[in-house]
């Protein structure tokens, strides 16, 4: 009898897991991965997204929680051997323990990449082979991080099953990856990080709890990611991703990763039906999905906060936007959603559509007024006096280059001014006309909602003017005349207000004289970028 | 594209064109009005034309050969004096026509005239050319003075002038230094003339006319700064007679000599030889 209540009690203490296992976390991202790689975009915000969820519903406590941002292969192996010892301590002290290992970032051949240094993922593995914890789970999402599963018999699959001795606590090891030993791991811009640690994630908030017992097993999670990430990456540029898995471990069964009850939730009724994105918007940040045929309910374990929560339909977009306050469950009705367009999307967050509005081509047209001036007052009183400006200018954004705007604007100008030249100092009333056209190729720099633009440009300028009392036939000039230009853009949804300036150097070459003259021009401009 | 194809449109797009987007032709007005014959350089005399009365003189009274000098002088300003003041008062005023190479003032009426004057000037690779005309009612405009002006400098340079007065052409050659002095030789029926001023004022006038029997009639008048001077003349009657008189800087006669017929103390001559003249002679 007290073995079997032993066994019981064995089972229950390793099923509820959290209280009596010490759980240690080394958590890595690089974004870089050294020559002939691009730079990955989400890694550091995969790694932190999981360290939370871990912290908020998987027991592990934050100080025993290391994350590890751009580091090279030395600190890693370094960090490895400090939470080994976390561990080792632990040990001492009788407690039983896991370990997790997390990897975002580059790998090929073989090798993680961090940076230009690189760590073999045989050493990896046999370090975590090596570990006194109890459970090491390793978690590589990286492209080809297959390789290390491969290197010991890894299956590429839906699931494993865990040959269990029932009367044991687990112990072993499990490697997952993100990718096969030959394939990609991708990032998603919708999702704003990778496509296997955002299924990984959300499967950990509750969307893998198959069994509904509010508790997140390793192969729950796993079977998750898998299919999602399966399924969602078929028809990516990059191909089909399979995450694949070994393991070697003993014991009763299932680690339980993240456990739910008691948690703050989004609550999807039983009818509703479709994939459901969750984004945080305290955070801007993705927080996990849930995918659910009608028919039964799930539940997205969620810290207390404003949540949007995004539906796609075949044609649009649904949004609803939920508060969840500590320990609540709080439903997601179907009602509560509406019909948004693309722009008002927030759970792109305001990065991703500041970074989109940054990167895409557009085409703006602004209508401006101003003032030119040259710089040499007796220019201004005798030759090109200082006049009104009107104009147009249309903008390419992203055409030529990101970040490289080309424009194209004309304006016009007039004044009527008493020139005083000569001897005999007489006063002749001029209709003095400027038209001014050119071109700017600007670099743009994007400070939130403003816009700073500054670059060489080339203007056409004519001028005109006639004496008002005959006493000379009117005169004109045409020449060109290089400058520089620097603006500020103030956007206000599709609208935008700016502020620019030029320089311009004219060559004034005539019969009798040849001199070099500046002049500057200044707009306040309204436009739109449809 | 070629290199030098090349540059051109670099130029091109560089200098663009408008070479009449200028205000030369105001600016330029300066270089026409410095080559405007002045009255203040032409004039021989500084007195106004009322003051010339020819006397017989004693020593201490008005000196004769001085009053002849000046008589004569002015007898010269009232044909070019007044007529470049003319001139002046037109171009006082900004031209009434503009042109690259070319100003016009006027036409311009007195309200007491019964005539309307311009002056009008070109420029051309030698210099000015430049009229004075005159025209009664709406007739054609003829030309009381034509004349050319060549600078060789700030308010330098020689010229030359034809007046046409009711007894025949006057011809005026002059020429102004940077100095301020002035060298004017003038042809008339009436005889030659030659006159130079220093800048400090200084000066001689040299004269060759033909008396009423056919007789010619030089004299050389000089002076210094101040005002007084020695005048020789002689006439062709009698060449061995010189006439010499000096004056002092009231032009009180101070020394006079007719050869057998002398007064005065010739020491107090500003200058001591007698010097009769040299560039100007009658046929």
């Amino acid at each position: 009898m007290a073995r079997v209540l032993a066994a019981v009690l064995s089972s229950l203490l390793a099923c509820a897991a959290h209280a009596d296992v010490r759980r240690v976390a080394l958590l890595v991202s690089h974004s870089d991965g050294g020559v002939d790689t691009e730079p990955l975009r989400y890694v550091e915000r995969d790694a932190r997204k999981l360290r939370d969820v871990l912290v908020e519903l998987g027991g592990f406590e934050a100080e025993d929680t290391t994350l590890l941002v751009g580091p090279t292969a030395d600190q890693v192996v370094e960090a490895v051997e400090a939470v080994e010892a976390t561990v080792a301590a632990a040990r001492a002290a009788g407690e039983r323990t896991l370990l997790l290992f997390y990897y975002s970032g580059h790998a090929a051949s073989g090798e993680i990449r961090l940076g230009d240094s690189r760590l073999d993922l045989r050493s990896l593995r046999r370090m975590l082979s090596a570990s006194q914890a109890d459970v090491r789970i390793g978690l590589l999402d990286a492209c080809q991080s297959g390789a290390i599963t491969r290197l010991k018999g890894g299956t590429r699959g839906p699931s494993f099953v865990v040959d269990l001795e029932p009367d044991r606590a687990s112990s072993g090891y499990v490697l997952i990856t993100s990718s096969s030993d030959d394939e990609a791991s991708q990032e998603s811009e919708d999702l704003r990080g990778s496509f296997f640690t955002h299924y990984l994630v959300s499967g950990l908030r509750g969307a893998a709890d198959r069994s509904g017992d509010a508790q997140v097993t390793l192969d729950e999670a796993y079977v998750y990611a898998y299919d999602r990430t399966v399924a969602h990456t078929a028809g990516t540029r990059g191909g089909t991703q399979h995450p694949t898995y070994t393991y070697d471990l003993q014991g009763n069964g299932a680690v339980v990763l993240t456990r739910l009850e008691h948690q703050g939730a989004l609550v999807f009724p039983t009818g509703a039906a479709g994939r459901y994105l969750v984004y945080d918007l305290g955070r801007d940040a993705v927080v996990g999905e849930v995918e659910k045929p009608a028919g039964r309910p799930s539940a997205l374990a969620v810290p207390p906060g404003r949540y949007a929560i995004k539906k796609r339909g075949r044609d649009h977009l649904l949004l609803a936007e939920v508060t969840v306050s500590p320990r609540q469950r709080a439903a997601v009705e179907e009602a509560s959603f509406r019909a948004v367009a693309f722009e008002d999307d927030v759970t792109k967050g305001p990065t991703y559509l500041r970074r989109r509005r940054e990167l895409s081509r557009r085409f703006g047209l602004s209508l401006r007024g101003g003032y030119q001036a040259f710089f040499d007052e007796s220019t201004r009183d005798t030759l090109f006096h200082p006049s009104a400006m009107v104009g147009l200018r249309a903008d390419a954004t992203n055409l030529v280059a990101p970040n490289v705007s080309l424009h194209a604007d004309a304006a016009f100008g007039q004044a009527s001014e008493a020139l005083v030249a000569g001897p005999y100092e007489e006063l002749h009333p001029v209709e003095f006309t400027l038209v001014v056209a050119g071109t700017s190729l600007t670099y743009d720099w994007w400070l939130g909602d403003a816009l700073v633009q500054a670059g060489p440009r080339f203007s056409g300028l004519y001028a005109r003017r006639r004496f008002e009392d005959g006493v000379l036939p009117f005169q004109d000039l045409f020449t060109f005349s290089p400058g520089f230009e620097l603006g500020a853009w103030f956007f206000f949804g599709p609208v935008s207000v700016g502020l620019s300036g030029r320089v311009h150097y004219l060559r004034y070459a005539t019969e009798l004289e040849d001199r070099s003259l500046g002049f500057g021009e200044g707009y306040l401009s309204v436009g739109v970028t449809p | 594209m070629s290199r030098p194809a090349l540059l051109a449109l670099t130029l091109a797009l560089v200098v663009g064109c408008g070479d009449e987007f200028t205000n030369a032709v105001f600016e330029t007005d300066q270089a026409f009005l410095d080559a405007v014959p002045r009255a203040r350089d032409l004039r021989l005399n500084g007195t106004t034309l009322t003051d010339g009365v020819l006397q017989q003189a004693l020593v201490g009274q008005r000196a004769e050969l001085y009053s002849i000098t000046r008589a004569t002088t002015l007898q010269i300003d009232r044909v070019v004096f007044h007529q470049l003041r003319d001139i002046e008062r037109l171009v006082d005023e900004p031209p009434s026509e503009r042109a690259d190479d070319r100003r016009a003032w006027g036409p311009f009426r007195h309200p007491l005239d019964d005539f309307e004057s311009r002056f009008v000037m070109t420029r051309d690779d030698l210099g000015f050319a430049y009229a004075y005309e005159a025209r009664i009612d709406d007739g054609e405009f003829t030309a009381v003075i034509d004349g050319r002006f060549q600078p060789e400098g700030p308010r330098a340079g020689t010229g030359e002038m034809t007046f046409d007065v009711a007894d025949g052409a006057f011809s005026v050659s002059y020429a102004l230094d940077e100095t301020g002095g002035v060298d004017i030789a003038m042809a008339s029926v009436d005889g030659n003339f030659a006159y130079r001023r220093e800048a400090d004022t200084s000066g001689e006038f040299e004269m060759a006319v033909r008396g009423e029997e056919g007789e010619t009639f030089e004299m050389r008048t000089r002076w210094v700064a101040g005002g007084s001077g020695r005048a020789d003349a002689r006439s062709s009657k009698n060449e061995a007679v010189v006439v010499s008189e000096c004056w002092d800087d009231a032009f009180g006669r101070t020394w006079y000599d007719v050869g057998l017929l002398s007064e005065g103390d010739v020491e107090t001559c500003a200058f001591q030889d007698a010097a009769l003249p040299e560039r100007v002679t009658l046929p």
